[in-house]
């Protein structure tokens, strides 16, 4: 097994040496980030909206690139006419393929992380925002199964057939999950984090199906290699176990739909009433709901990472938070957004201790409230949306004028925080909790 | 399995030297047939027994050579038919067979944004040569073999036509195999380089087998031991050029004519070449006997012979 290992190593090796020399390489590169370094030169812009936007083109420019260079990495040596030369040699085909994909996976992720430094040279200089390196560290982790899908796909499918043209099948697919992101189920999306899992299986599946059918087509492989044809298994019916798993336990319409998110969906807010409830992830415990928080005023706050100027409630919640808190506020984020780890990630990169919880039917529509079930309980058309509910959760503040740089909350929410936390504590035991 | 151990049951096995290299290497090709889709036949029936030395393969463009290179060098099934090198069958030993070969092909690239010295340790990783001081020395090696050490940090990209026709001899020499198998090495390049890679090839022909495929006849004529000559997808001749050059012995001649007699005599014998001449034309003919005045015997050479095979015995 060490042969074997070191001469993947090595060829994989080489073939990023191949691919760092390549003209185009340097072309893509600089591209890529002039594109990442140009989105995030709008002054105010913080380290995790840059990383957000680089992570999204991540799906766009960056994956167009990689599928690209993928498609020209499986036919550059039959168009140069070095395939011949490469065959005949003794290496194993595994090693072959394996080094080849991973030297050009490693291309794709160096133009990931020249993205990132250009737009963190933009955030520091042009946004005059503070780097965090945190944020950029989660952007390239959550390009990491988008990039590598498109890439295996492209790779895998431009290799069996010989032709680049077999890339275009992965891009019609992912023009199509794009353009169509409203109407299709989230699973289809594979730049999504929570889909991760499954697209990492499946990608796994589709490399070690390349090397099955290529080795017996190409190479002249008289036998079927068992560990070979278990892995494949194995990952491909993995891949899509799981994928039929998360389909029967999420909200993904129109796949499946959860009784639970379309209860949410169909409150309403109102000064005057209570404020809509919701039972949702991203707490300590699996679903977070308002029940945990009786008798406590209530900061719900509505922000979406697509929508860079909604990051500014983040900041309001954190004052509240510090400074309302121990007096019987609690401030609650909630995020907008089709990845689930965003709310997560933006927490940990900011130091935000307040809940931040997430949207798990978000789609990433405008107006949210077309897309997001809590953003239509919420009548949240546009981001971000500060709520205030007093001790008995009666919606006292909907405040929708929170601009991006905020720091501090409104003057009419402080005052409204003091007045309400200042009330008295009703009595346990609201009835029709969450 | 390393060259020289028993390739699989019922195989010859062949016996090693101190070093593990076999003593004689064959290839043995046996009623090879190779029929491409539209029963376009590129190979018909072609038997060859070929040892240590430089292996001439002659024969017109289309004529099934780099078929027959192809098939040899595993990148091509045959439709019917064995070959076997050192006793590795080509269709089911495979990776046996692609330890003991070097193949470069007629047309190939490399990678041009690399050095002389990045593509080869590329190409001796793809050798399995993964120890790293065995690799360098298995590079340094062949550089040295191709002369091109002076050239190991140059971009081949940079490379003129022979320098990178040399560089495709010295990948297919990384792992020192016994069989190489070079076609069409000299198509493209100056007389100069043209000379220096038949030298090159002259000098590794002497512990290996070395099938060199070309439609040049002066290459052949320069370095082969031994000879096959393919028309039409079939063997016209195998041997050694002395045995193809002395059935022609006495029936090649020079004529001096003038330009209106070049057709006639075309016409009736046939014509292995044409020269310009101080007193008008000289033409090369074979023939049992000639009545031309101005006629002389010449020794026969194996552009005569080549054209005497391909066309000569075609017309009877």
């Amino acid at each position: 097994m060490g042969r074997p290992r070191q001469a993947f190593w090595g060829l994989a090796r080489s073939e990023f040496l191949v691919g760092w020399r390549n003209p185009g390489f340097r072309v893509a590169a600089a591209l890529c980030a002039a594109v990442a370094g140009l989105s995030c030169t709008a002054a105010g812009t913080t380290a995790s909206v840059a990383a957000y936007r680089v992570s999204q083109q991540a799906s766009t420019v960056i994956g167009l690139v990689a599928l690209l260079w993928m498609c020209h990495a499986a036919c550059r040596d039959a168009w140069m006419g070095a395939d011949e030369l490469v065959m005949v040699k003794p290496q194993s085909t595994e090693a072959i393929l394996l080094g080849r994909f991973l030297g050009n996976l490693g291309v794709v992720l160096t133009v990931m992380l020249f993205s990132l430094a250009a737009a963190a040279v933009a955030q520091v200089t042009w946004g005059g925002t503070p780097f965090r390196l945190l944020a950029y560290l989660h952007a390239f982790a959550r390009a990491l199964v988008p990039l590598g899908t498109l890439s295996t796909l492209g790779f895998a499918l431009c290799t069996l057939f010989g032709t680049p043209v077999a890339g275009g099948v992965v891009a019609l697919y992912w023009i199509l999950v794009l353009s169509g992101r409203d109407f299709v189920s989230r699973v289809f999306n594979f730049s999504l984090t929570q889909n991760n899992a499954i697209y990492a299986l499946l990608s796994a599946g589709v490399l070690t199906l390349m090397l099955l059918v290529y080795r017996r087509d190409r190479r002249g492989g008289n036998r079927w290699p068992r560990p070979l044809v278990a892995a494949t298994a194995l990952f491909l019916s993995g891949g899509l176990l799981v994928a039929v798993l998360f389909v029967y336990s999420r909200h993904d319409p129109p796949l499946h739909r959860r009784d639970g998110i379309l209860a949410i969906a169909s409150q309403h807010l109102e000064p005057g009433r209570r404020i809509p409830g919701f039972w949702l992830p991203g707490g300590k415990v699996p679903l977070t709901g308002l029940y945990p928080f009786d008798g406590r005023v209530l900061a719900v706050g509505l922000w979406a990472p697509s929508v860079p100027e909604s990051l500014g409630v983040l900041e309001v919640l954190r004052q509240i938070d510090a400074e309302f808190g121990s007096q019987g506020a609690t401030a609650i984020a909630i995020c907008v957004s089709e990845d689930t780890a965003i709310a997560r990630h933006v927490a940990r990169e900011n130091g935000y201790r307040f809940l931040m919880l997430h949207d798990p039917g978000a789609r990433q529509t405008y107006p949210p409230s077309a897309g997001s079930p809590v953003a239509e309980a919420y009548d949240a058309a546009d981001l971000p949306k500060l709520v205030v509910a007093d001790r008995e959760r009666t919606v006292q503040l909907v405040e929708t004028g929170i601009g991006p740089d905020a720091s501090q909350a409104p003057d009419t929410v402080r005052q409204l925080l003091s007045t309400a936390t200042a009330a008295a504590v009703p009595p346990q035991g609201n009835p029709g909790s969450p | 399995m390393r060259p020289g151990a028993s390739p699989h049951p019922g195989a010859t096995e062949r016996p090693s030297d101190p070093e593990g290299k076999p003593e004689n290497v064959e290839v043995t090709i046996d009623h090879l047939t190779k029929v491409y889709e539209g029963r376009i036949t590129a190979l018909n029936d072609v038997s060859l027994r070929i040892g240590t030395g430089v292996f001439g393969l002659l024969g017109p463009n289309g004529s099934g050579k780099t078929t027959l290179m192809r098939i040899i060098a595993t990148l091509l099934e045959p439709t019917a038919g064995s070959v076997r090198v050192n006793g590795f069958d080509v269709r089911r030993q495979k990776a046996q067979v692609r330890r003991i070969l070097g193949y470069m092909p007629q047309d190939f690239g490399l990678y041009p944004s690399l050095t002389a010295y990045e593509v080869l340790d590329y190409m001796a990783l793809l050798c399995d040569l993964t120890e790293p001081t065995a690799r360098k020395e298995a590079i340094e090696r062949a550089l040295a073999e191709t002369n091109l050490t002076h050239l190991r940090d140059r971009r081949v990209g940079t490379f003129s036509g022979g320098m990178r026709q040399r560089l495709g001899i010295a990948q297919a020499l990384l792992h020192s195999p016994q069989l190489l198998i070079v076609d069409e090495p000299t198509v493209g390049l100056d007389p100069e380089e043209r000379i220096r890679m038949r030298s090159l090839l002259a000098e590794l022909g002497q512990d290996r087998i070395i099938i060199l495929s070309t439609h040049i006849v002066a290459d052949v004529e320069a370095v082969a031991d031994q000879l096959g000559v393919l028309y039409q997808g079939r063997v016209r001749f195998q041997g050694p050029p002395d045995a193809l050059l002395r059935q022609l012995h006495e029936k090649v001649w020079l004529v001096d004519v003038s330009r209106e007699e070049l057709g006639r005599l075309r016409d009736r014998y046939l014509e292995t070449g044409v020269f310009r001449s101080a007193s008008g034309m000289q033409v090369r003919v074979i023939a049992e006997e000639m009545d031309h005045p101005h006629a002389r015997p010449v020794e026969p050479n194996l552009e005569d012979a080549s054209i005497w095979l391909m066309k000569g015995t075609q017309n009877g």
